[in-house]
């Protein structure tokens, strides 16, 4: 992925050239998407909450300061937005415990990657919504903690016993669910 | 940061990230395109710099009056002492009324204080 300068689009969309705006969608929408989808667990509310995220955080990109990474003030939205939108979907159907659905038409879910994220999606739906998505911030975004700190509003005492908790969870259910197909596809892929 | 040798990491890696529909990207910029910026409205003091340097100065004169006041009632004649005499017989007897003027100046001067601070607070999110 290209690098972005963010400091120079921001100054374009606040002097009024909001098509600017999607380079900076282009560029994020995959990461804000996984993090809607790892909270929602859902293609179609995840599509809606990256959506959302994406919206407020144009809305209110004139005070982003500058102080933290924009990466960082993006995710945050997202997982307060995802978080937000799972809450509404509890209180507006119950409980949902779903597998997680990816759309059929999806252009890269096919071959070797395809069948580590299916392993993966149904090994993190196992966990705790928001454990999977710190989980995810820590090993696919590679965030520290203090990033994971700023996103989720969380402790950073509470953070690292989520991530170890979590860690340990989810390397049970790999190895209990799929045992040394995990780590052959891992290699395979590598 | 994780571990170079992590099993975990590996299959974080090698699944990537989940990809949303193609035409993502175009429904959020519809969206957008009707959706407008909000500026952060600058937010000014209740009370300004000559309203600050209006409750010091009450603060201070009315300290100065209710020592001199005080000090003076006994032995001074004249229009002050006169008029100072009227309004400290018009006062409850039980209460120090130079006292009660000093907290409300101070009080006045703690908000003004509170007022600049959370202003300043809002200016810096």
């Amino acid at each position: 992925m290209h690098p972005v300068d963010h400091s120079t689009i921001i100054q374009r969309i606040l002097g009024g050239d909001s098509r600017a705006y999607a380079e900076l969608v282009r560029h994020y929408q995959r990461m804000v998407y996984t993090v809607c989808f790892r909270v929602l667990r859902n293609a179609q509310d995840a599509e809606e909450a990256t959506q959302d995220s994406f919206v407020k955080a144009y809305q209110h990109l004139a005070g982003f300061g500058g102080n933290a990474k924009f990466s960082t003030w993006l995710y945050s939205i997202a997982y307060r937005t995802a978080i937000s939108h799972g809450r509404k979907r509890r209180d507006g159907e119950g409980s949902v415990d779903e597998l997680p659905h990816h759309p059929a038409a999806d252009p890269d879910t096919s071959g070797q990657r395809s069948e580590v994220r299916q392993l993966l999606d149904h090994a993190l739906a196992q966990l705790d919504p928001e454990d999977a998505s710190i989980l995810s911030f820590f090993h696919l975004e590679e965030l520290s903690v203090e990033e994971i700190v700023t996103i989720t509003g969380l402790g950073a005492s509470n953070v690292k016993v989520r991530l170890h908790r979590a860690r340990k969870k989810l390397l049970d259910v790999v190895q209990a669910t799929y045992g040394t197909e995990a780590q052959r596809l891992i290699l395979d892929h590598a | 940061m994780p571990e170079p040798k992590d099993t975990l990491h590996d299959l974080f890696q090698a699944a990537g990230h989940a990809t949303p529909d193609t035409d993502l990207t175009d429904r959020i910029m519809a969206r957008v395109a009707v959706t407008p910026l909000l500026r952060p409205t600058p937010v000014k003091p209740i009370l300004g710099r000559g309203a600050w340097i209006g409750i010091i100065l009450l603060t201070a004169a009315v300290l100065l009056w209710g020592l001199l006041g005080s000090a003076n009632t006994e032995t001074a004649s004249g229009p002050v002492s006169d008029a100072w005499r009227t309004v400290s017989s018009a006062l409850p007897s039980s209460g120090n009324w130079a006292l009660w003027l000093a907290g409300l100046s101070a009080s006045l001067l703690v908000l003004a204080a509170v007022d600049r601070v959370l202003a300043g607070r809002h200016r810096s999110i």
